[in-house]
């Protein structure tokens, strides 16, 4: 019976051993393509850089008007956009080549699994990005403009305005990713619902004192600055 | 009619209408009861012109179709006989949401390649304040602003208005002061309506018909701008008393944008020019000066100072990508006085349009976002000048030109900021 055991254990250990073998080069293929891929990208980014540089691309793309497109993001260059798209495609083609070699040496279908989940992860990566960048435009925009028609809790509406686009971009993130999808579909539903419910009532129990104070101030108006300085 | 062509007959008959001497142009559709009179005043100017040569007026080609028969109706009320010819030009379209007595850039080029066609020696530009400075605007002053060009001696002659003291504060403030210590021409209106350019100007303005891109379609005409930097000669022509323009409907940042937007795109595009600009001269002046004889009114800053307070205490995050510390340090001091205090010093307002046109090359934040941060600083501003109009008495053009003083005192500030801006930055 021991003999028996111990040809089991012999055999376990030969096959994780084996396993492990086998494994091994797909690892080190990964890690190698993606250094290479890593390498190469820097190297393309480079070229590109200078090319685009050279073309004055940056000048030319804000001739054509495109530069309203950038003017979402902040202090960043087409060119320094072109050339990080470049780099970073490089290296996610060295990742795919990498874990292609890792299925072979593993003959599953983890490569598929794992190109299809990535493609996901890159979608939520893009979303979450373009979420942010619209909740920080839309933040300010509420601001600056309640600010300018003399809101005194402007602060408080760009404030809400910016959790509301991101819980937004988050709910879709997750959705996108299928991370608990249905909790992710309810807890959206009620914050949103509750968000929507909560201002209404606010405006709807407010806006009596609101208006009554806007007729009261439009009736002892009085001739303010506006009637006696002119800007233009 | 008989004497109304159009562009298109201009090309084909060009013989019959050169050489001509001056083209008038008429920059904007002028409705049906201002038209008379001005051809009226036009002609009686034609008479008065120091050198006789042939004149033809250009009118929108909308007004041939919105006025019936023109010309026909002119003729009882023509005190001299007729001396102009006319012509039609298509009128460019404005741009969609740009303040509508603004000059467009592109009805300059088109009234420029107009000129060019007719091989005029110069063009007096007529903006859209003919008709409600109807009165101010005579035959003699329109002389004045025929005159330059024609005779050689000016390139550009730019409109001098005389203005309310509280009027015209974004030309006072911001416009004036900045093209002055920019390029060295103390123009007072660098953005005038009527106006005079010879044909050495034609090229540079008709040039930006090729580049039709958004960056073109929003630019405003900077004509001292233009003229500054080909060193060409201008002057300025006293037109008298100038209504202010109507701003039903217009936002102030929506208004600070497109005013000041252009300016700080121009300094872009000119840096290496005005960068070696030192200090600043006058431009000879015709004309006799005229002041309003009503007194002008008392403001109350106090919505202005409030304006300014809600901005401090509320934009302050986004000022900090725009302004350094120590200018953000004086608003916050500023924040603190009472409206019948407020003063907000000339030079920090020098640097903080400084620090604005940076970031608008920059591109810190959105340019929509920068001019509407710049909203409340720029009331501060004029909450401070109306409490110095109002308590000392002042004479505004006194005052005006003391903060273009300091403008130009501060440019050392400009430069440092525009060659190095990592060195002040937050």
């Amino acid at each position: 019976m021991w003999e028996q055991v111990r040809l089991a254990l012999r055999e376990s250990l030969h096959r994780a051993v084996f396993k492990v073998a086998t494994l091994l080069p797909g690892v080190l293929a990964l890690v190698v393509a993606l250094l290479v891929s890593i390498f190469i990208g820097w190297i393309l980014a480079a070229i590109l850089r200078r090319i685009l540089i050279a073309l004055r691309f940056d000048a030319r793309v804000e001739r054509s008007g495109m530069a309203n497109i950038s003017d979402w993001s902040s202090a960043k260059t087409p060119t320094f956009l072109a050339t990080r798209i470049v780099f970073w495609a490089t290296v996610v083609a060295g990742l795919f080549v990498g874990i292609a070699a890792l299925d072979a040496s593993l003959s599953s279908g983890l490569s598929a699994y794992v190109v299809t989940y990535i493609s996901k992860i890159v979608a939520a990566v893009v979303l979450l990005i373009i979420g942010t960048i619209i909740a920080r435009f839309l933040s300010r925009s509420v601001l600056i403009n309640g600010v300018n028609m003399n809101v005194q809790h402007a602060r408080l509406l760009s404030l809400g305005v910016k959790w509301l686009v991101l819980v937004f971009t988050a709910a879709m993130v997750l959705d996108h990713l299928g991370i608990a999808r249905s909790i992710v579909d309810l807890g959206f539903g009620i914050l949103f619902g509750g968000i929507v419910l909560a201002l209404a009532l606010a405006v709807g129990l407010g806006s009596r004192d609101l208006v009554s104070r806007s007729l009261e101030r439009d009736r002892h108006k009085t001739p303010a600055d506006e009637d006696v300085v002119r800007h233009f | 009619m008989a004497e109304m062509e159009t562009l298109q007959e201009s090309k084909t008959e060009s013989s019959e209408i050169v050489p001509t001497d001056l083209l008038i142009a008429i920059s904007a559709p002028p409705s049906g009861d201002t038209i008379v009179p001005t051809v009226a005043k036009l002609e009686q100017a034609c008479k008065l012109l120091s050198t006789p040569c042939r004149v033809v007026l250009a009118l929108p080609a909308e007004t041939a179709q919105e006025i019936p028969a023109p010309l026909p109706g002119m003729e009882p009320n023509l005190p001299v006989a007729r001396a102009l010819h006319f012509v039609n030009y298509p009128l460019p379209a404005p741009n969609p949401g740009a303040i509508p007595w603004l000059p467009n850039a592109s009805t300059y080029r088109a009234l420029c390649q107009l000129a060019r066609k007719l091989n005029a020696r110069a063009c007096t530009v007529l903006g859209t304040d003919l008709g409600c400075n109807r009165d101010s605007l005579t035959a003699e002053k329109l002389t004045l602003l025929m005159d330059p060009a024609i005779e050689g001696t000016f390139d550009l002659a730019m409109p001098l208005y005389a203005t309310q003291p509280l009027d015209d504060l974004l030309n006072k403030s911001i416009l004036y002061p900045l093209t002055r210590t920019l390029y060295g021409h103390r123009v007072e209106n660098p953005l005038g309506n009527e106006l005079q350019i010879s044909s050495k100007m034609f090229a540079p303005l008709s040039a930006g018909a090729s580049q039709d891109s958004t960056r073109q379609q929003g630019r405003l005409p900077w004509l001292a701008t233009v003229a500054a930097n080909r060193n060409l000669k201008i002057c300025q022509v006293r037109l008298g008393t100038r209504r202010p323009a109507s701003s039903d409907g217009i936002d102030l940042s929506d208004a600070l944008g497109q005013l000041a937007g252009p300016l700080f795109l121009d300094m872009e595009d000119n840096a290496a020019f005005w960068q070696r600009i030192r200090g600043s001269h006058e431009v000879p002046t015709f004309g006799a000066a005229e002041t309003f004889t009503e007194p002008s009114d008392t403001v109350d800053v106090r919505r202005m100072v409030d304006a300014f307070q809600l901005g401090e205490s509320n934009l302050r995050d986004i000022w900090s990508l725009i302004l350094p510390p120590v200018t953000l340090l004086e608003l916050k001091k500023l924040s603190r006085l009472s409206a019948d205090e407020f003063h907000m010093e000339d030079a920090l307002w020098a640097r903080i349009v400084y620090d604005f046109a940076l970031a608008h090359r920059l591109r810190n934040i959105h340019r929509a976002h920068l001019f509407g941060a710049l909203t409340p600083l720029y009331l501060g501003w004029v909450a401070s000048y109306a409490v110095e109009i109002n308590k000392s008495g002042i004479a505004a053009q006194q005052r005006v030109e003391q903060l273009a003083r300091t403008y130009e005192s501060e440019k050392p500030y400009l430069l440092s900021r525009w060659r190095w801006p990592d060195r002040f930055h937050p």
